[in-house]
C-alpha cells in the first residue's frame, strides 16, 4: 500500500498516488508529476535555444540550474531507485566526462530503470559520449527540431490517408505490424524493392531524398507510441554487437514493465516478424542510416572501426528517441492529470442470465396480500382497559375541569399533521364546550390562524372562538411565561398570564417544540399544569416528562387519542385517512420484505455464479 | 474591546435570567426590559433576513441565472400572499382558506415523499451493505415497530403478546431517554460555557 503513494517534497508525508495537492501540507505535488525538463522552464536565451523545441530548451535549462541548491523533487520511485541509479552513474564512463550534459545523464538513467525498449537503448549509449560535443550538441537539437516538425507533417498526413489506413486494416489482420505499414504507404518504391539498401536513396545534397528517409524513421517511432512492440522492433538494431542480427536480441530481452497482454501481443508479434524477417529486419538501420550520416558522427574509439559509425550514429537516434518517449509520457501524465477528479464510468455488469421469476410471484403475492387486507381486515378494536396510565391520566385532568376554569389551547402543529392532530383534539374541545370551560386558542405559528378555524369547525364548535397568535418562537413563549403583569406589549392583549390558567392543552406534532414549552415556561409556572395531544412519532419525548411530574397527562397518536375521547364520552372521530395510514404501513413492511428477499436472491445467485465458474 | 461588548451582554444577560429564577420578584422588572429589546432585536432580525432574501433571488432573476424560475416563483408567491394579507386582513377566512389549500397538500405530499425516499433507502441498504448486524438490526426492528403500528397484535388481546408487546414499546422510550439525558447535559455545559464566556455562539 505504501508503496504505491507519493511523498511530498514540502512536508515528506505520504499522499494517494492520483492528488495533485498534498493532503497534509496543501502545496502542489505537481513536481512529482513532472518529468525533467518538461515543464515549469523558461527557454535558454542563446540564439540557438530560440530555434529548440521547448523540450529541450527545458533540458538546457535544468542542466544549467544544476549547481543551484535547490533541485527538482523527484517522486518515490526515483528516490527509491537513487542509490542504484548514482552507483550505475558513478561507475559509467559518461559521469567522469564533464562534456556530459546533465540531462542526457538524467534521461539515460531514467531509461535504465525502465526496462523497455529505450532502456535497452540507453544501456547502450555509451558512444554517445565521444559524440557529445559542442558542435555535435547544436547538430543533435537541430535535428531533433527537424524530427519534430517531421512528426507534425507525418500526423497531418496521417489524417489525410486515415480513408486509405482504413482499407489496410485487413493487412493489419495478416499480421503486418502497422508501423511496416506506414513505411510502406510512404515509400511505395522500397516496398517494391525490399532487399534494395535504402541508404543509397537520401544523399546530403539532395533535401528531397532527406525528407523522404527521415519520415521513415518518424513513421517508424510514430508507430512506437501507439504500439510498445514496434518501437522495440525498431529500435532492436540498436545494439552494436547485434548490429547485424537486431530483433533476435531485443526481443529476447524480458520487458519487466510490460502487462501480460502487452506481452501477448508482443509474441504474436515476435513470431510474425520471424516469420517475414527477410522483409522488415533490414529496415529499421537502413532508415536510421541517412539521419546519422547527416549527423557525421566520430567513430568510438573503443570500438572497431568498422562498427563504431554506425554505433554512434544509432546511439543519436536512441537520444533522440529517449527524448521523444520522454515527452510523450510527459502528455500522457498531463492527461492523466487533466482527469483527475473525473468520475470514472460505472462498470459494466453483466446481467445474471437466471431469471428470477420468483421475485414477481413473491411481489405479487405481497401486493394481493396488502389489498386482501385492506379490503377484509376489520380495524383494530379499541378496548379501554388497555388504555395507559399517561392517558388515563389525561382523562382524569380533563374531567376535574369544569365552569369557569380557564384553558388555553395551543396550536403548535404544521398543516401536514393536522389531520392527525385534529383527530385527536377536536374530542377533547368538544368535552371541554360542553363542560362550560373558558377556553382560548393560541397558535405559535401564522398557519396555525386557519388550522384553528378547521379545528373549530370539525369539532362543530360555534361560533370560532378568537385565535391568539404568538410571535418570536422560543423568545415568544419564554415573554408570555415570565410575562405575569401583562407588560410586555408585542404580547396578545387578549390573553391572561400563563399562571392564571387551569390548564394548558398543547397540541403538537413536534418534539423539539414541546420542549421549547417545557424548558422555556414550565419552569415559571411552578405547578404542573401541562396536558399534552402529541403525534405519536414523538411520543417517546414525552414520558419522561410525564414521569418526572412536569406534564399531567398526554395522548400520543391516534389510537391514543381514540382511547381517550371514549373514556370522556365522546366519539371518537372516523378519519377516511385511517385507511391510508394502514396502506402506508403495510407498503413499508412489504418494501422492506421484498428488499430483503431480493438481497437474498442476490447472494444466492452470485454464490451459483461463483460455483459453475 | 470590539470582542468584549459581545461577551460581556450574553455573560449579563445569561446571569440576569438564572438569577431572574431565583429572585423572580425583584427581577421581574429588568428580566422584562431585556426581554422587549430582545423581541425588538430579533424581529428588524427577521425582516433584515426577509430582504435579504427578497434581494439574492431578485437579483438571481435579473441575471437569469441557472433556476432562476424557482426564485420568480418564490418572489411571486411571497407577493401575491403579502398583497392578499395587507388587503383582506390575515384572519380573513377566504385568504386563510386559500392559503390553506395551497401549503396543507404541500406539506404533505413532502411528507409523503419522504416516506418514499425512506422506503427507497432501505431497499438500498441492503443492497449495498449487504449482510451485517446493523442492517438485519434495522430491518427486524423497523418490521417489529411497523407491525406494532398497524395495531392488530395489540387487537388480539392476548395477555402474554401483551407483555411482549408492552417490553417492546417501551425500547425507543428508554433510548429517548437518554438521549434526553444527553441533550440536557450538553444544554448544561453549553450554558456554562457561554455564561463563563468560553463559548461564542454569536460569532467572534
Amino acid at each position: 500500500m505504501t508503496a504505491d503513494m507519493i511523498v511530498c517534497p514540502h512536508c515528506g508525508k505520504e499522499n494517494f498516488p492520483q492528488v495533485t495537492r498534498c493532503v497534509h501540507c496543501g502545496k502542489e505535488l505537481e513536481e512529482l508529476f513532472k518529468i525533467e525538463g518538461v515543464e515549469g522552464t523558461t527557454p535558454m536565451p542563446s540564439e540557438e535555444g530560440s530555434e529548440l523545441p521547448e523540450i529541450l530548451k527545458s533540458f538546457r535549462e535544468e542542466e544549467r540550474k544544476a549547481p543551484e541548491p535547490t533541485e527538482p523533487p523527484s517522486t518515490t520511485e526515483e528516490q527509491e531507485d537513487t542509490p542504484a541509479l548514482i552507483e550505475d552513474d558513478e561507475q559509467s564512463p559518461q559521469k567522469e566526462e564533464p562534456e556530459v550534459p546533465e540531462w542526457l545523464a538524467r534521461i539515460r538513467a531514467r531509461a535504465a530503470q525502465e526496462t523497455d525498449a529505450t532502456g535497452d537503448l540507453a544501456s547502450r549509449a555509451g558512444t554517445m559520449d565521444q559524440v557529445q560535443s559542442g558542435e555535435k550538441h547544436a547538430e543533435i537539437d537541430k535535428e531533433f527540431t527537424s524530427w519534430i516538425e517531421r512528426l507534425r507533417e507525418s500526423k497531418q498526413r496521417e489524417v489525410l490517408q486515415s480513408a486509405r489506413k482504413a482499407s489496410e486494416e485487413g493487412e493489419n489482420a495478416e499480421g503486418v505490424p502497422e508501423w511496416l505499414q506506414k513505411i510502406r504507404e510512404m515509400h511505395p518504391e522500397v516496398e517494391g524493392e525490399e532487399t534494395q539498401p535504402i541508404e543509397s536513396e537520401p544523399s546530403e545534397e539532395s533535401s528531397l531524398s532527406e525528407g523522404a528517409a527521415v519520415p521513415d524513421v518518424h513513421e517508424s517511432k510514430e508507430a512506437s507510441r501507439e504500439e510498445t512492440q514496434p518501437l522495440e522492433e525498431a529500435t532492436a538494431p540498436t545494439p552494436v554487437s547485434e548490429a547485424a542480427q537486431p530483433e533476435e536480441g531485443t526481443l529476447a530481452e524480458p520487458q519487466e514493465e510490460l502487462t501480460e497482454e502487452q506481452r501477448g501481443e508482443q509474441l504474436e508479434t515476435q513470431a510474425v516478424s520471424e516469420t517475414k524477417k527477410p522483409t522488415q529486419e533490414p529496415k529499421a538501420p537502413e532508415i536510421l542510416e541517412p539521419i546519422i550520416e547527416e549527423l557525421g558522427m566520430q567513430p568510438e574509439v573503443s570500438v572497431p572501426p568498422e562498427e563504431s559509425e554506425t554505433a554512434e550514429e544509432q546511439s543519436v537516434a536512441q537520444d533522440l528517441l529517449l527524448l521523444r518517449s520522454q515527452k510523450e509520457r510527459a502528455e500522457v501524465l498531463r492527461n492523466l492529470i487533466a482527469e483527475e477528479g473525473k468520475a470514472f464510468p460505472p462498470a459494466h455488469k453483466p446481467k445474471s442470465p437466471h431469471k428470477s421469476w420468483y421475485r414477481l410471484v413473491v411481489g405479487l403475492f405481497l401486493l394481493a396480500a396488502l389489498i386482501g387486507t385492506l379490503l377484509f381486515v376489520p380495524p383494530p378494536t379499541l378496548k379501554e382497559s388497555a388504555a395507559p396510565a399517561h392517558v388515563i391520566a389525561l382523562q382524569e385532568v380533563l374531567q376535574t375541569l369544569g365552569s369557569g376554569d380557564k384553558v388555553l389551547v395551543v396550536l403548535d402543529y404544521q398543516p401536514a399533521t393536522s389531520r392527525e392532530l385534529e383527530s385527536m383534539a377536536a374530542p377533547v374541545l368538544q368535552f371541554i364546550a360542553e363542560r362550560g370551560v373558558d377556553w382560548q386558542l393560541l397558535v405559535t405559528q401564522p398557519s396555525g390562524l386557519w388550522l384553528a378555524q378547521e379545528l373549530a369547525s370539525t369539532a362543530g364548535i360555534t361560533p370560532i372562538p378568537e385565535v391568539n397568535y404568538l410571535p418570536g418562537g422560543g423568545l415568544g413563549v419564554f415573554a408570555l411565561a415570565i410575562d405575569q403583569n401583562k407588560s410586555l406589549p408585542l404580547l396578545p392583549t387578549s390573553l391572561s398570564a400563563l399562571s392564571d390558567y387551569r390548564a394548558i392543552l398543547l397540541l403538537e406534532d413536534s418534539g423539539s417544540q414541546f420542549q421549547v414549552w417545557m424548558e422555556q415556561a414550565a419552569p415559571w409556572l411552578g405547578k404542573a399544569r401541562f396536558l399534552v395531544l402529541i403525534a405519536s412519532q414523538d411520543a417517546a419525548v414525552v414520558l419522561p416528562y410525564y414521569d418526572s411530574g412536569q406534564v399531567s397527562g398526554y395522548a400520543a397518536g391516534t389510537q391514543e387519542g381514540a382511547l381517550t375521547a371514549k373514556s370522556l364520552g365522546q366519539q371518537p372521530l372516523q378519519l377516511p385517512h385511517e385507511r391510508a395510514l394502514q396502506v402506508g404501513l403495510i407498503t413499508m413492511m412489504v418494501i422492506l420484505i421484498l428488499a430483503m428477499i431480493t438481497k437474498a436472491e442476490a447472494d444466492a445467485s452470485e454464490r451459483r455464479r461463483e460455483k459453475n465458474a | 474591546m470590539k470582542k468584549a461588548i459581545p461577551i460581556l451582554i450574553a455573560v449579563l444577560s445569561g446571569l440576569l435570567v438564572l438569577a431572574a429564577l431565583i429572585w423572580q420578584p425583584q427581577l421581574e422588572g429588568w428580566l422584562e426590559v431585556m426581554l422587549n429589546w430582545a423581541v425588538i432585536i430579533a424581529s428588524m432580525a427577521a425582516l433584515v433576513a426577509l430582504a435579504t432574501l427578497l434581494l439574492a433571488h431578485t437579483r438571481k432573476i435579473i441575471k437569469v441565472r441557472h433556476g432562476f424560475i424557482y426564485s420568480l416563483i418564490l418572489v411571486v408567491a411571497f407577493l401575491v400572499s403579502f398583497a392578499g394579507g395587507m388587503t383582506a386582513g390575515v384572519e380573513n377566512p377566504n385568504y386563510l382558506h386559500w392559503i390553506a389549500a395551497i401549503q396543507q397538500p404541500a406539506e404533505a405530499s413532502l411528507l409523503g415523499l419522504a416516506a418514499l425516499v425512506m422506503a427507497a433507502a432501505s431497499l438500498r441498504l441492503f443492497h449495498q451493505r449487504g449482510w451485517s448486524a446493523l442492517t438485519v438490526s434495522f430491518g427486524i426492528s423497523a418490521l417489529v415497530f411497523l407491525m406494532l403500528g398497524l395495531g392488530w397484535l395489540q387487537a388480539l388481546q392476548i395477555p402474554q403478546l401483551d407483555i411482549v408487546i408492552g417490553y417492546l414499546e417501551a425500547l425507543p422510550l428508554v433510548g429517548m431517554r437518554g438521549l434526553l439525558i444527553g441533550m440536557g447535559l450538553g444544554a448544561l455545559l453549553l450554558g456554562f460555557r457561554i455564561v463563563l464566556g468560553l463559548e461564542r455562539p454569536y460569532g467572534e
